[in-house]
């Protein structure tokens, strides 16, 4: 069974992404307007969109990122994942409802037509969609580079495909997404992201168990090994520290509100009330499926530091070197199509919500109207996203090379500042003005850019979205204090006093 | 105070907090250091451990945190009628993640002090409260969210009131059906 690891692994890969194109096939026959193609006609069942919200927020970030950063740092990043019951319930309770409204009073299709709506406000629309573009290129890239590198480490292991170059493998990974997204829009979208929510609860639960049969001991076996390397390691914070652990807890449980490619979900279900049963599907899944983060991560820890396993030459290569290593043929398979499945699930939303910020939202904050024959350009904005993404990838694979996760966290930190105060907030709070929700999202990718750009090192590991966040939320609100009470359109004020 | 003013107050405590972390001396080696065997993995460093003043500034932080999640929740669940009664569950629950979140910095400050850690589960105290206390605890918020979702986040008499109101708005001024094209 072991000479036929990488075959089995392969085929596995191979079925996921002809899965995936059949998906975008099957959507391309369902999807006539714009409107299907951005908001899958306002027609998700329970299961599927709560499958979609939680296969959107987990991604390669998660997938492979986060085993990196448990492996690098410990226990730190282990903060990311504890966010998640309480971040999605926040999310949920001020969004669900209120975008749900939007789009049955409005016929919003985007975050920034609710936007727009809510604000009354040309200026904010294009902001949002602005930021919106802006995170989205950097948050893909990190996508595309997390399957590029999980489909080298396979391919370098194969007879025939070991010297397969890193352009090779961003360009097999990005025509496959770009593909099935091109072709049926977010329909495609929600419904690979059952599939790929399916397989990744599935191997999560495959891989937890193996993991803690990897090692001596199980988790108590592993847990002593870090505890006998440094203490602190195997602590709640890890490696990174108090201040900084919970800058991240803070940035991840309240940053989830400001995510346009998981909070755009919440305008497609059937009905308002469907949210309370989408909820504990998303809370339940993530839950689950976060095992795998830091399961494989400890175990990789520790097996290197007892001598057992080679070290790593990089951290990110965590996750693929466990399932190479101590897998089962089968199992290794199905995980590494769940690994895709974790990075193809969010970067088909990000693709989506970069279509529609290009061809829907920033035409319309100049001209008033969208472009004509929206449909088509919609799918020439999403091929041109998805290659300039790649590019971007590859920039950031060879000029500038940084862990996944962090990559990751940037272009969460980037939404959650930009977003939080005018999504969250402003939706739920007649007073706050269109002029507070500009300029909190000025401000915000100004300084988050400048953290990033210029390398600005916070003390005691604070993470910058955090602070992005913050100072953005407090401006928000002052802002809004000092200016005009705003005036609302009768059916938005209607729904926000529900 | 109106749930608003709570939110903004929270933010300037978490603002203040920020503004005092990042003054506070920084030891040397008070984050992690690169391992002395293993290129691509962290081990703290020799000034890891918080001392007392950061200890206090990071439970302060995590416990505004907890208040500021509370207050964002009230917000969202907040109608023109209010809370509809969710106030009282809501204080009980975060008065009980806060007292978890005590009980992990309160563990950590005994782990920190070295000798034998105290195991649950194989882990060291402090992680097991955070893995298996700090971690499901939200899931009271996620019960107020599911169980009582009619009652106080959007009740059938408030939608079906939306509904008229709608039906009536489109019926005064038959907006331009702003129709996406193919």
């Amino acid at each position: 069974m072991e000479e036929l690891r990488n075959p089995i692994i392969l085929a596995s890969l191979a079925i996921y992404m002809a899965a995936c194109i059949g998906f975008g096939l099957w959507a391309l026959r369902r999807t006539h307007s714009a409107r299907d193609f951005f908001m899958a006609g306002r027609n998700l069942g329970v299961f599927v969109a709560g499958m979609a919200v939680f296969s959107s927020t987990l991604s390669g970030f998660a997938f492979v990122g986060g085993p990196g950063l448990v492996y690098a740092m410990g226990m730190s990043s282990v903060w990311i994942v504890i966010s998640s019951a309480i971040g999605f319930t926040i999310s949920f309770s001020l969004l669900a409802k209120r975008l749900r409204l939007f789009a049955q009073a409005r016929d919003t299709i985007s975050l920034p037509d609710a936007v727009a709506a809510r604000y009354r406000s040309e200026a904010s629309r294009f902001l949002t969609a602005l930021a919106i573009l802006l995170g989205v290129m950097g948050y893909l890239a990190t996508q595309i580079l997390a399957m590029a590198m999980v489909l080298q480490s396979i391919l370098e292991r194969s007879a025939g495909f070991g010297d397969t170059s890193m352009v090779a493998c961003v360009a097999i990974s990005a025509a496959v997404l770009i593909f099935y997204c091109v072709t049926g829009g977010i329909i495609a979208s929600v419904y690979t992201d059952l599939l790929q929510g399916t397989v990744m609860v599935v191997s999560s639960l495959l891989v937890f168990a193996t993991a803690l049969f990897a090692i001596d001991g199980g988790a108590a076996g592993a847990v002593a090994v870090l505890h006998a390397d440094d203490p602190e390691s195997i602590g709640p914070w890890g490696t990174l520290g108090m201040m900084g652990c919970l800058s991240w807890f803070f940035m991840f449980a309240v940053g989830g509100v400001g995510q346009p490619h998981v909070v755009t979900k919440y305008m497609m279900n059937k009905n308002v009330r469907d949210a309370r049963r989408i909820l504990p599907v998303s809370i339940i899944s993530y839950t689950i499926s976060a095992l795998l983060w830091i399961s494989i991560g400890l175990v990789m820890r520790a097996l290197v530091l007892q001598g057992a396993h080679p070290a790593l030459a990089t951290a990110d290569a965590a996750a693929p070197a466990f399932l190479q290593a101590y897998a089962h043929p089968v199992l290794a398979g199905v995980v590494f199509a769940g690994l895709f499945a974790a990075i193809m699930s969010t970067a088909d939303s990000f693709l989506n919500i970069g279509a529609a910020a290009i061809v829907h939202d920033i035409p319309r904050a100049f001209r008033g109207r969208s472009l004509m024959r929206e449909l088509y350009w919609a799918r020439i904005a999403t091929v041109a996203i998805g290659v300039a993404a790649a590019a971007f990838a590859l920039y950031s694979h060879y000029m500038n090379a940084r862990l996944i996760a962090l990559l990751g966290a940037f272009g969460w930190g980037t939404f959650a500042a930009a977003l939080v105060p005018t999504v969250a907030i402003g939706f739920n709070w007649k007073r706050a003005s269109a002029l507070a929700a500009n300029v909190a999202i000025a401000v915000s990718l100004v300084v988050n850019f400048w953290i990033e750009l210029f390398d600005i090192e916070i003390p005691h590991g604070i993470h910058g979205g955090t602070i992005a966040m913050i100072l953005s939320i407090v401006l928000f609100f002052g802002i809004s204090l000092l200016s005009q009470q705003p005036k609302l359109d009768p059916d938005i004020e209607a729904v926000m006093d529900v | 105070m109106k749930t608003w003013g709570v939110v903004f107050v929270i933010a300037l405590g978490l603002a203040a907090i920020l503004v005092a972390a990042v003054n506070w001396p920084e030891q040397p080696q008070g984050q992690g250091v690169d391992h002395p065997e293993f290129a691509a993995m962290q081990q703290s460093g020799i000034d890891a451990k918080p001392d007392a003043g950061l200890l206090w500034i990071g439970w302060s932080f995590g416990a505004l945190q907890i208040a500021f999640f509370a207050a964002l929740l009230a917000l969202g669940a907040r109608s023109r009628r209010g809370l509809r009664g969710l106030g009282v569950p809501l204080i009980a629950a975060s008065l009980f993640y806060l007292a978890i979140w005590t009980a992990l910095v309160v563990a950590y400050r005994s782990y920190a002090n070295g000798g034998d850690p105290v195991l649950f589960l194989g882990f060291p105290a402090p992680t097991a409260w955070m893995l298996f206390a700090l971690w499901p605890c939200p899931i009271l918020f996620t019960l107020y969210y599911v169980v009582g979702f009619d009652r106080w986040i959007a009740t059938p008499e408030d939608l079906a009131e939306l509904e008229r109101t709608l039906a009536r708005l489109r019926a005064q001024s038959e907006s331009p059906n702003e129709e996406t094209d193919r």
